[in-house]
């Protein structure tokens, strides 16, 4: 593929809307090609920079104004229109009963005729200063009360919309587990494996990127506050080091995408960091953005010592999930279901394998998820389960030697 | 965890009536599930519209109108879609004849605050470039506040379909499928359109972020 080419597929390819086969050849060229690597930087740069825009939340009487509006708004179209005629109508009519009044008092005889033409006079001017004062002048005073409140919005910040801890459905956890775990992308779940050029920076980035969106329980978002989430990073990391540092959350599916384009760069920013140091760039996964991929594939066997652990994911969709990387860069449903037919090629045969093994060991667990699956996606913005995976070897460890002999040695900053 | 939760879960959705439902039941002159509706979509499409515009503002007034627009379209709603990319479809629209119609204003506000507040307390995510530094750093709160200005305005500099479809895509973080709705195009011109918008956005923003933190 030639540059132009492979530049053409990036936004999708960080969309993970590529085929694993045009995946790959991106991936290919861009472990060759300096200026598509850069070009593929800033693309993720600025994709992420979109992202981490602040949300605010809608102006507090927003619902009451629509609603107040609500009651004269005509079930058929042009109702303001329609709306003014109305009352410029009834102010005639008022007017001319008003007036009637009046003449017949007066000269009840030629009460009519008058009191006809006034109301037609006073019909239209009615109508104007309706329009000025209540019609669309009355919307305009509301407007101005609008505003005000949107002047004063509430930021509700972070890197993805309406992030609150409240919001978290499940319990957030930082465990450690062990093992290499393949990147599973069941209905409703996603899982992130970071690109491991330098796991450690990966996982602070992660950790901020998490506790900036509030996605943290309180606890952690304390500790992550106070750099010591990270700190501990390090003991955690020697004392497992052959071993998978875990952040487990939950996300409105809306909010993965910012979750992922921030550790792009993330991830990005770890494999410049590796090259900096001089390290030969791995053609592989390492050293690009990618955010969902299946691991090296001696790692695959070793899923299924976590498999456990993620059974709760309601693996609702087996060949979809077999094209893990696809899938779990795709995170919707939508996505996950139509992957299946051609996406997993041969080249999933190892995931598929590995999901196999996954499989029996969540089998127990199973049974509720199916059902839980369906009520999140009947929910309009189901949750997503979202974990992310940080590899903390440099290189994985074969699920063989799962002891601290292939560890890695040393910290790499 | 996940017992306790896929419990709230099935609760929660025994207990709440889906958009469906509440469309329905508007449609058939309960205003109350509209009210409900509102109440679900208002700070997406409120975000949403803040993006397109450039104003929280003409956001707010967009945002009104288009449901007010949806409440007398409700009839219509065809049920294979859903509330949200039916609603949004009306806000885009609304958005842009209202631009079209000579309203459309230069963007005038800033997320200064907002930037501000959150890069306070040593801002654990200062995003990437925090990569390296564990304390507060001030001149990076600063240029955190200044990147998003940035980006705001580079955002505003786009063609609007450009700007609506990073929106959709980035910042609502909808799949390729529903913006197709939402925008009433087939999913492949999204993706070539939303490769072109970032694109076009990427060479607004680069040279103005500056090349990669270190």
């Amino acid at each position: 593929m030639n540059c132009e080419k492979v530049i053409g597929q990036f936004s999708a390819y960080l969309d993970g809307q590529l085929t694993v086969a045009e995946r790959e050849a991106v991936r290919s060229h861009i472990a060759d090609c300096a200026r598509c690597r850069e070009e593929l930087d800033a693309l993720a740069r600025t994709v992420y920079a979109v992202a981490d825009l602040p949300r605010l939340r809608a102006p507090a009487d927003l619902r009451d104004q629509v609603m107040s509006n609500l009651d004269r708004a005509a079930p058929a179209e042009a109702h303001q229109p329609r709306w003014r005629m109305y009352w410029g109508a009834a102010a005639a009519v008022g007017f001319a009963v008003v007036i009637m009044l009046l003449t017949r008092q007066a000269t009840p005889r030629r009460a009519g005729p008058e009191a006809v033409a006034l109301a037609g006079k006073n019909a239209e001017t009615g109508e104007v200063a309706l329009a000025e004062r209540g019609g669309s002048g009355g919307a305009k005073g509301a407007d101005e009360k609008l505003l005000r409140k949107a002047a004063n919005v509430e930021p509700i910040g972070g890197t993805a919309d309406s992030l609150k801890a409240s919001q978290l459905e499940a319990t957030p956890v930082a465990t450690v587990s062990s093992g290499q775990i393949v990147a599973i992308a069941p209905v409703s779940s996603e899982q992130i494996v970071l690109p491991s050029a330098n796991p450690r920076a990966a996982y602070f980035n992660a950790v901020r990127v998490a506790a900036k969106g509030g996605w943290l329980p309180a606890e952690l978002q304390k500790r992550a506050a106070d750099g010591e989430l990270l700190k501990s990073a390090d003991a955690e990391q020697r004392a497992h080091q052959d071993q998978v540092l875990q952040l487990a959350f939950s996300l409105k599916r809306s909010q993965v995408p910012a979750l992922r384009n921030a550790l792009a760069v993330a991830g990005l920013q770890a494999a410049e960091e590796k090259n900096d140091r001089g390290e030969e760039a791995q053609p592989t996964n390492e050293g690009v953005p990618s955010l969902a991929f299946a691991p090296a594939r001696r790692d695959l066997d070793s899923a299924s010592n976590v498999a456990p652990a993620e059974s709760h994911f309601g693996f609702k969709d087996r060949s979809a999930a077999a094209n893990p990387a696809t899938a779990a860069a795709n995170a919707p449903a939508r996505a996950a279901m139509k992957a299946p037919e051609g996406a997993a090629g041969a080249e999933a045969a190892a995931p598929r394998q590995s999901m196999a093994l996954a499989q029996k060991k969540a089998g127990p667990a199973e049974a509720a998820t199916p059902q839980q699956a369906q009520k999140a996606e009947a929910a309009e913005e189901p949750l997503v389960q979202v974990t992310l995976l940080f590899p903390l070897a440099e290189s994985p460890v074969p699920a063989a030697a799962p002891a601290a002999g292939a560890a890695n040695s040393g910290t790499p900053e | 965890m996940s017992e306790a939760s896929a419990e709230l879960r099935l609760n929660e959705a025994a207990v709440k009536r889906t958009d469906a439902d509440l469309a329905t039941a508007s449609s058939a002159g309960d205003p109350a599930a509209f009210g409900e509706l509102v109440l679900r979509h208002q700070d997406r499409a409120f975000n949403l519209a803040l993006r397109l515009t450039g104003s929280p503002e003409d956001a707010a007034d967009a945002v009104q109108e288009a449901f007010l627009k949806a409440y007398r379209g409700m009839p219509s709603f065809r049920r294979q879609s859903s509330f949200y990319t039916w609603l949004f479809r009306i806000l885009v629209n609304e958005v842009r004849s209202r631009r079209r119609s000579g309203s459309a204003r230069v963007l005038s506000f800033s997320l200064d605050a907002a930037g501000g507040r959150s890069a306070e307390r040593g801002d654990p995510a200062e995003g990437p470039a925090g990569l390296q530094s564990n304390g507060p750093d001030p001149s990076e709160q600063a240029s955190l506040a200044e990147r998003r200005q940035i980006v705001e305005e580079a955002l505003q500099s786009l063609e609007f379909d450009q700007r609506a479809i990073i929106a959709l895509r980035d910042i609502e973080g909808r799949d390729y499928a529903e913006i197709a709705e939402v925008l009433g195009c087939p999913q492949g011109t999204v993706k070539s359109r939303l490769h072109r918008a970032r694109m076009a956005l990427k060479d607004v923003l680069a040279p103005k972020l500056g090349p990669a933190p270190q």
